[in-house]
């Protein structure tokens, strides 16, 4: 497994209660809930005191005996571990012997009472996360109490207002009233007279930050009782305002040392020294801390000092004002360190908020491909982004532009011109640069170059030390070094990104070996490669080679393999957050499409939902617009506003059908069939025009809706043959599924004619391809024609015995509550549709005979049949059943 | 495809909030208002600028878009 880059817990996850700095007063107003049934929320903004109210509580209950967790969610987008490994990790660190139960269990049967808090879920996006943590409040152990924390409550946990009561405090509840406040300023050894409390209450409306920061100013000012200049007149921004105040007091080797760290989030002492050059970093920032509320410190593992949010944004904005210069020399000298500790991501980052562009340039060049192999595609983006408006392009920014699209390219235009920039200043470039270029090349190229592209290719991989392990065996044996945990990556190529460059290249040849029909080749190629990524650290390079894999195997018609790299991916692409890049929305997109299709997912509309909204449409069409036609599909499957679905899916594939073959493809069938439900034959036929028209008349899709459109006419016959013969001797075969359905059309329309032996072996012939890949979907489309054929041939299937159960079983499930389905043969021949259509106007019998110029007993007969196939007795109940079933 | 952004905070304009958000234009209306103007690439780029002024402390009290 790629070891994901480790996430160091100094990064802003806090796992224990954070020590109570000095002077915090109790503030008995506000108390925990009494029984810990009842969840406790507290979600106020910045600088209101939150932080430091729950581990007053935190506290306290440790004084009491009790035990506390406490977990602080962190900001950053990308990969992080889930909020239940989180809670495991904190619930152990809280506990003095070690659990011999897991935690999940411990906290749903707890021996003795405990409190878990939550702080920062206002970062909370995951599904996933939102899930566990409401399942956890409502399975949980009575004497467990939760305790609630944020900002404001991330609309993820909107559905707890279903949950048992809670006690909320809000900003208003957690600003210091009068009381409060002549308690806070007596703490700090001031008092105030009364008028100076009162202006103080009314210009910081109790706001906690503000009062902080007075306090701290009254500390150093020459005559502790006055209040501020101009405290009660200037409308600055009141933290704003006093965060000036404050700085006029220090002496300028602390003003100096505030200025130069703080342009970053969190320092060590080391770090510290190393930004300011000065040995009594230690010193200073114990002064600071002691003096005024700017500094605080987390006393675990590394001791990392980091300044009060609030303030540190104003004392940036403040300092930068002050001293330009000497900032931009710290945003360098922090940006330096974080490049040496092999943190680069930290330090673009920095360049980015501080806009550093010089230092982000120098970053982009050393680390970006590494970054972007990490899988932190966005970060580099953005980076290339601020690069792209300073003007500041070179080789490595237009390779990184192309690479970041690999290997979906889905702005063929821009990528091409970055590659076409970078072939101007290649020659200067690193080994691996030159090497992603040329692979990219070849991934782009068309047919004609592709041979000189590929020579230009390994002409650069022979440069690359060591050439000779670049095949085959040479490969598993520096996996098997770096599995070995040495310092691997130099044992062989002496550079990390190297190895990954070289990797990459891999698709290059086994896209070439396949574009001249070598596709066995060019499976190995890549299986090779995706072995030998198994070892490296980097999940990206390893989930495109992987869909590298999975996307030559379904070529091939291989689908059982392709299946199984689905699987990996699954297991490797991480379900928290957004997708960081486009390699990991892609894999989330398969894995959620693999699902649909065998029916294993509960919350499949909210996964699609998720991927749809993460991703704006022009940045990954790949993904959205396949997402949105699933989505249509399953909304089609469980009977949901029906008649706007198939709308919606028709507008879609007339859009977008023509870049988006693929997606055409795993509707087609439906497509068509819906079309021929609820519309007339006219619009059907545009249906069946556009899936020939983008797949071509001679795929597998194509036959199988033009014979469904053919059902129940003269060629009915005829196209029955042509489907039998395009099934059993397939031309092209876009979509896996499509075999699937089109026995399943044979089967049915045997079994309708009641040739009932024959139907018996097409509905095998049906499971035999289905159970390879174990999908149940087509069984359950169309009003789950599939299934009830299934159902009377249980017990006689052999070995697809259990998977056809399986099929009905997840059938059943699925099936609207209510719903009765509709009978047998549920295909209304033209005519029945026409004389369905009329039943909702108040005509009588002969008045729609005459309509139609037909006999009134001609018509009866088809009301009756029609009756019969929507299992109703009357006219009006067979116009709702119509309505219900989107036929109407 | 930017939008034009409008944001109406309840503070005098001080030269910090100016250096705070120096990528956006600036003015004071009032003792207690400043409006900050701004193009906006994206939705993204918005929640970061909304985030940054709760950062501050700031209280906002409009905001409006004009594509």
């Amino acid at each position: 497994m790629p070891k994901t880059r480790p996430y160091r817990v100094n990064d802003a996850i806090v796992l224990a209660v954070p020590p109570i700095a000095p002077l915090v007063q109790s503030r008995p107003r506000l108390a925990l809930s009494a029984h810990s049934t009842v969840v406790t929320e507290v979600w106020a903004s910045a600088g209101a005191g939150k932080t430091t109210l729950l581990s007053l509580w935190a506290h306290a209950l440790q004084a009491d005996g009790e035990k506390v967790a406490w977990v602080g969610l962190p900001s950053g987008v990308g990969s992080r571990p889930s909020l239940s490994t989180l809670v495991d990790e904190a619930v152990r660190r809280s506990l003095p012997n070690p659990l011999d139960t897991p935690v999940a269990a411990a906290l749903r049967h707890a021996d003795e009472p405990m409190t878990l808090i939550f702080d920062d879920l206002h970062h909370l996006r995951s599904r996933a996360d939102s899930e566990w943590l409401l399942g956890l409040i409502r399975e949980k152990d009575p004497s467990v109490r939760i305790v609630l924390a944020g900002r404001f409550p991330p609309s993820s946990l909107a559905k707890r207002s279903l949950l048992p009561d809670s006690v909320e405090y809000r900003s208003e509840d957690l600003a210091f009233n009068r009381e409060e406040a002549r308690q806070f300023f007596a703490a700090r050894s001031t008092t105030l007279d009364e008028g100076e409390l009162d202006a103080a209450c009314e210009r910081t409306g109790g706001w906690a930050a503000a009062l902080a920061l007075l306090a701290g100013w009254m500390r150093g000012a020459p005559r502790p009782q006055r209040l501020p200049r101009n405290f009660s007149g200037d409308h600055r921004a009141i933290a704003d305002y006093l965060v000036s105040e404050v700085l006029e007091q220090l002496a300028p080797a602390q003003r100096e040392f505030l200025l130069t760290t703080s342009v970053v989030d969190a320092i060590t002492l080391p770090f510290a020294v190393f930004l300011t050059g000065r040995d009594d970093a230690g010193d200073i920032l114990d002064y600071l801390e002691s003096h005024t509320s700017l500094v605080s410190h987390r006393p675990d593992d590394e001791g990392v000092y980091t300044y009060h949010p609030i303030l540190l944004s104003y004392l940036r904005a403040e300092l930068r004002r002050r001293d330009f210069g000497g900032f931009a020399q710290s945003v360098s000298t922090a940006v330096t360190w974080y490049r040496r500790n092999t943190r680069a991501d930290l330090a673009l980052e920095l360049c980015l908020r501080c806009g550093h562009t010089a230092d982000l340039a120098a970053s982009v060049d050393e680390a970006g491909a590494s970054l972007v192999f990490e899988g932190q595609a966005e970060l580099v983006v953005r980076a290339l982004a601020a690069l792209e408006r300073a003007g500041l392009r070179s080789t490595t920014t237009h390779v990184l532009s192309a690479l970041v699209s690999a290997p979906y390219f889905p702005d063929e235009l821009r990528v091409d011109h970055h590659l076409a920039a970078a072939a101007q200043t290649l020659g200067d470039a690193a080994v691996s640069i030159r090497l992603i270029h040329a692979t990219l090349a070849v991934l782009r190229g068309a047919d004609a170059e592709r041979s000189t592209l590929l020579n230009t290719l390994v002409a650069v991989e022979a440069e690359v030390p060591n050439a000779e392990t670049l095949q085959g065996e040479g490969l598993a044996i520096a996996a098997g070094d770096i599995a070995q945990n040495a310092e691997p990556h130099s044992a062989v190529f002496g550079d990390a990104v190297l190895y990954d460059a070289v990797l990459f290249s891999r698709l290059a040849h086994a896209a070439a070996a396949e574009a001249d029909d070598r596709v066995d080749e060019a499976l190995d190629i890549v299986l090779d490669a995706v072995r030998s990524s198994r070892f490296s650290s980097h999940a990206w390079l390893h989930l495109i080679l992987l869909d590298a894999s999975s996307t030559v195997a379904a070529r091939q018609g291989r689908w059982p393999e392709s299946a199984a790299f689905h699987e990996e991916m699954a297991t490797l692409a991480g379900a928290d957050g957004p997708p960081t890049n486009l390699v990991e929305a892609h894999v989330r997109f398969a894995v959620t499409q693999a699902e649909f299709e065998r029916v294993t997912s509960d919350h499949l509309e909210a996964q699609l939902d998720d991927l749809i909204a993460a991703l704006p449409l022009e940045l990954a069409p790949g993904v959205v617009i396949p997402a949105r036609a699933l989505r249509y599909l399953q909304r089609l499957d469980a009977h949901v506003q029906p008649r706007t679905t198939i709308d919606d899916l028709d507008r879609l594939l007339k859009a977008h059908g023509h870049a988006h073959p693929g997606t055409v493809a795993f509707c087609s069938f439906r497509y068509v069939a819906a079309m021929l439900h609820m519309h007339d034959r006219h619009q059907a036929k545009q249906a069946v025009d556009l899936v020939t028209a983008e797949l071509g008349e001679s795929s597998l899709e194509s036959v199988l809706v033009v014979a469904l459109y053919n059902f129940s006419t003269g060629r009915q016959a005829m196209v029955e043959s042509a489907l039998e013969e395009a099934l059993l001797n397939p031309h092209t075969i876009w979509n896996g599924t499509t075999p699937v359905f089109g026995w399943l059309l044979l089967a049915d329309w045997a079994e309708i004619s009641g040739r009932s032996t024959r139907a018996d072996s097409l509905v095998v012939k049906a499971l035999e391809i289905a159970d390879l890949t174990q999908t149940r979907r087509p069984f359950i489309a169309e009003e789950q024609r599939g299934a009830r054929l299934l159902e009377p041939r249980i017990g006689r299937l052999g070995s697809h015995d259990v998977f056809a159960r399986s099929i009905v079983g997840a059938a059943a499930s699925l099936l609207p509550p209510g719903q009765p389905r509709m009978k047998d043969t549920a295909y209304f021949t033209p005519k029945e549709r026409e004389i369905l259509r009329e039943l909702p106007r108040h005509q009588s019998v002969s008045e729609i005979a005459a309509k139609q110029q037909l006999s009134p007993n001609t018509i009866k007969t088809h009301m009756r049949s029609i009756y019969q196939k929507l299992g109703v007795s009357g006219r009006a109940d067979a116009v709702e059943q119509a309505e219900a079933n989107g036929l109407l | 495809m930017s939008t034009r952004y409008e944001i109406r905070i309840n503070c005098a304009l001080s030269e910090t909030i100016r250096s705070a958000f120096s990528d956006l234009r600036a003015v004071e209306l009032s003792p207690d208002s400043t409006l900050l103007t701004g193009d906006i690439r994206d939705q993204s780029e918005l929640h970061g600028l909304l985030a940054r002024i709760a950062d501050l402390g700031i209280a906002i009290t409009e905001i409006r878009a004009q594509p």
